[in-house]
């Protein structure tokens, strides 16, 4: 323990944009773990419409007389549930099919890695879209269609680091020693090929947040009043009065504090672990 | 990786880009060969938000294809522009009714002709009106043959056209023949389709629409939303000084805006977005025409889902409602409203309120609550379905589907809010699947028999396609039918009060909510031209300075 933390020291002091990043998303974090305990108001309190900001409503109220700061604060905790939700399962659909496919090599490689070629294809926003209109404007559906669309790169990544890890003699020897295929994959190859994992994963809470937020802004996310989330936040507030700009202002600014934090992290992350660009 | 960075600021825009597509459909119509070439001072360019896909009077009930429908196709009888009670002369010059009431006369106008040049008798019109009453034609949908199910049929006999009645329902016949439903169109033009399947008929009439009215269809571009009408020089009251009239289509509500405040050309704006109004009443070179619109927006209850099927539950939800609360999303352009009829006409009853009711909104929820305690409805699911499009009654249909559910929410119902496409949604009333929808109507005769009669009644005992509450109370029945046969204005007013009360108190399958205002704006260089009460347009004597 004493050892990463001695690393992550390190590597923030010499990393600056990751050290901004990593600022930024405790920000947010810390935000949507303690903020809501904060708060003098629930986020369906309702109270007169369009408030001007006073201590009372410290950024006003919206269309529907909701506290914006409370929609807002509340909204980190759902952004952040959604978007890791849809990266998780992006990573962990990737990560499997990734990890067979370089495993298993043949025609089950083939397969996969040419459904993968398929999907990537497509524009990811697209093709999250046209998913959440076959499955029906739910927010659980938005997580469904993110993760989806997120899982070929993570496949397509974790197979390239698989063939490498495959070929390293440690997994020769455990192949040699007679272990199953499954726990040579689970306890030899997948551990060792978890660095670009992180990273990926780390920028794809980035782009997960995005498309989140896009879809919602979109109003395939359903409805928009039932769950504070900032994507939603910003199309409730779009188009109204021009004195419901500030609504906007502020659900823009927190999508994009929190991608650009996550960005600037898993860019870090990257030069830190890629072999390639490591300091020496 | 770099693309997540990238989309930041694209999420950041992404409001923009929706207002820049609207702004492709102006360069798309500019663009256009056909608009160029045409004389500018003798223009007018109407911005709708819907657009116009269908020109078959008969097979449509979109208001975006009426407004259209209007300038290429007359009626026999219109209503009169300044006051809707009254009806006047069209393509008949006078009307009227046997003593039996079970039939009526009326004398066509002499030297009409449609535009494709066939001659108007009565054998014109009998033709137009069979097809509305899909009698000896199959229509791919058929919206207002229900309002013709008194009529028993039509003679023709030169220039005189007989209307047989199956009970003395004169008034109620006479005002369906004013709707846009009743055009009479070219009967070369429909006996051409008789051969065609019914989608290709409609497509048919469209491509070819031939009407009587004082602008004749150039070009209808689907695509870019745009409709070129041009001056027929044969019109019976003469030639319209406006040489062209050009409806098109914009769907964005600030793209729409911007039109407002365009000095060039004579620009109408329809369905002007109600927070501009103020600020285009102060401009120099638009008028704001606004009017109390003969609509009414209402919460449809139904009596038969299961998650409404207690009056008791429904009643909670009638008491529940805080009009106040709603009329703050219309920017005061709208007044709460307490029966279905619209509140302009004689019909509404200003003091009817449900039982039970009380001015204070707290002491009315907690009589609300008590009751879905009751009934053991506490913490039940319940859905508030609207359509995801603006409609003239419904402004922010989101927004105001969530006051509504922040009210059933205080009366212990877990309410939810759900849109959905509205030509999704006004088809699926039929199925029965919404328990309460939020929705509106507007007439289109100026009848208090065509809110009731859609809205609240049926027929061989099954409720209309516009029937929300998805029931018929025998009694409101058999009141309505009466209803149609009086012509004197104060029994009738008293005949539909009654039937208002018995649907509020006996069946509880709507919540009245609000009537609004309608405007539009209009460049202060057109003159003369006709806004009638329904919203549609008349610019044959209209002109340009």
């Amino acid at each position: 323990m004493n050892n990463f933390v001695k690393w992550l020291l390190t590597f923030l002091r010499h990393h600056r944009p990751a050290f901004v990043g990593t600022v930024l998303v405790s920000a947010v974090v810390a935000t949507a773990v303690f903020g809501p305990s904060l708060l003098a108001h629930a986020p369906d309190d309702v109270f007169a419409r369009f408030a001007p900001r006073s201590p009372e409503h410290r950024l006003g109220t919206d269309s529907q007389g909701y506290d914006i700061l409370a929609r807002l604060v509340h909204g980190a905790r759902t952004t952040l549930a959604i978007s890791l939700a849809a990266m998780s399962m992006s990573l962990l659909l990737g990560t499997l099919l990734g990890a067979v496919a370089g495993f298993a090599g043949g025609f089950a490689d083939m397969f996969i890695m040419r459904l993968v070629d398929v999907a990537m294809s497509f524009p990811g926003f697209l093709l999250a879209m046209v998913t959440v209109a076959i499955l029906g404007a739910e927010l659980e559906n938005v997580i469904v269609a993110v993760g989806l669309v997120g899982a070929p790169m993570f496949a397509r990544q974790v197979r390239a680091e698989v063939l490498r890890v495959v070929a390293a003699d440690y997994v020769m020897a455990a192949r040699s020693l007679g272990l199953a295929a499954p726990r040579v994959l689970l306890a030899h190859v997948i551990p060792n090929s978890l660095g670009p994992i992180i990273v990926l994963g780390t920028l794809g809470m980035g782009s997960a947040i995005l498309d989140v937020a896009g879809l919602n802004f979109l109003g395939l996310g359903g409805d928009p009043f039932r769950i504070p989330e900032w994507g939603l936040i910003l199309t409730q507030g779009w188009n109204k009065r021009p004195d419901a700009n500030l609504q906007v202002a502020v659900a823009g600014l927190a999508i994009f504090v929190t991608v650009l934090g996550f960005n600037l992290l898993g860019d870090g992350l990257k030069d830190e672990l890629d072999p390639r660009t490591r300091r020496r | 990786m770099r693309r997540s960075i990238l989309m930041v600021p694209a999420l950041l825009v992404l409001g923009a880009l929706t207002v820049s597509c609207g702004g492709s459909d102006d360069d798309a119509s500019g663009g256009s060969g056909g608009i160029a070439r045409v004389d500018g001072s003798a223009l007018i360019t109407v911005i709708t938000a819907d657009d116009a896909k269908v020109l078959d009077p008969h097979t449509t009930s979109d208001g975006g294809n009426a407004k259209v429908i209007r300038q290429i196709y007359e009626t026999l009888i219109r209503v009169n522009a300044d006051d809707v009670a009254l009806l006047e002369p069209a393509l008949a010059t006078e009307w009227s009714t046997a003593d039996d009431g079970l039939s009526m006369r009326f004398t066509l106008r002499e030297g009409v002709t449609f535009h494709d040049g066939a001659a108007f008798d009565a054998n014109a019109a009998k033709l137009s009106l069979d097809r509305v009453r899909t009698d000896g034609f199959e229509l791919s949908a058929a919206p207002y043959a229900s309002e013709f199910a008194q009529v028993a049929g039509f003679d023709a006999d030169g220039m005189t056209l007989t209307m047989r009645l199956k009970a003395p329902v004169a008034r109620v016949a006479l005002r369906n023949l004013s709707m846009f439903c009743a055009s009479i169109v070219s009967p070369r033009v429909l006996e051409a389709t008789r051969d065609l399947e019914p989608g290709a008929a409609t497509a048919y009439v469209t491509q070819n629409a031939a009407g009587t009215g004082p602008f004749r269809k150039d070009s209808f571009d689907q695509a870019a939303k745009v409709t070129r009408l041009v001056a027929f020089e044969d019109y019976w009251n003469g030639a319209p000084e406006v040489k062209t009239v050009i409806f098109k289509s914009v769907a964005d509500e600030s793209t729409r805006t911007e039109y407002l405040t365009k000095s060039a050309g004579h620009i109408l704006v329809d369905d002007v977005p109600r927070q501009n109004w103020d600020a285009t009443e102060k401009s120099a070179s638009m008028t704001l025409h606004s009017w109390w619109a003969l609509n009414v927006c209402y919460l449809g209850v139904s009596a038969t889902h299961e998650a409404t099927q207690e009056p008791a539950v429904r009643r909670a939800i009638q008491l529940a409602i805080s009009r106040e609360a709603i009329i703050e999303h219309y920017e005061g352009t709208a007044r709460p409203t307490y029966g279905l009829v619209a509140q302009p006409m004689a019909e509404y009853d200003p003091t009817l309120r449900v039982e039970g009711w009380s001015d204070d909104l707290a002491e009315r929820q907690a009589t609300a609550a008590r009751l879905i305690e009751e009934a053991g409805a506490k913490g039940r699911e319940v859905r508030i379905y609207f359509p995801h499009q603006p409609r003239p009654y419904l402004p922010r249909p989101q927004d105001i589907a969530d006051t509504v559910r922040q009210q059933l929410k205080a009366i212990g119902l877990d309410a939810r809010i759900q849109g959905e496409d509205k030509n999704v949604l006004f088809p699926g009333v039929v199925t029965g699947k919404y328990e309460l929808i939020l929705i509106g109507w507007m007439t289109d005769n100026g009848d208090p028999d065509n809110f009731y009669g859609p809205l609240a009644d049926g027929a061989d005992g099954k409720p209309g396609a516009n029937n929300t509450s998805r029931t018929i109370n025998p009694e409101v029945h058999d009141r309505l039918l009466a209803a149609r046969q009086i012509d004197a204005a104060d029994e009738r007013v008293t005949a539909y009060r009654a039937i208002e009360r018995l649907l509020q108190n006996e069946v509880h399958g709507y919540v009245p909510l609000v009537n609004t205002k309608q405007a539009v704006a209009y460049s202060k260089t057109i003159k003369g031209f006709v806004i009638d009460g329904f919203g549609q347009y008349r610019f044959d004597e209209a002109t340009l300075e």
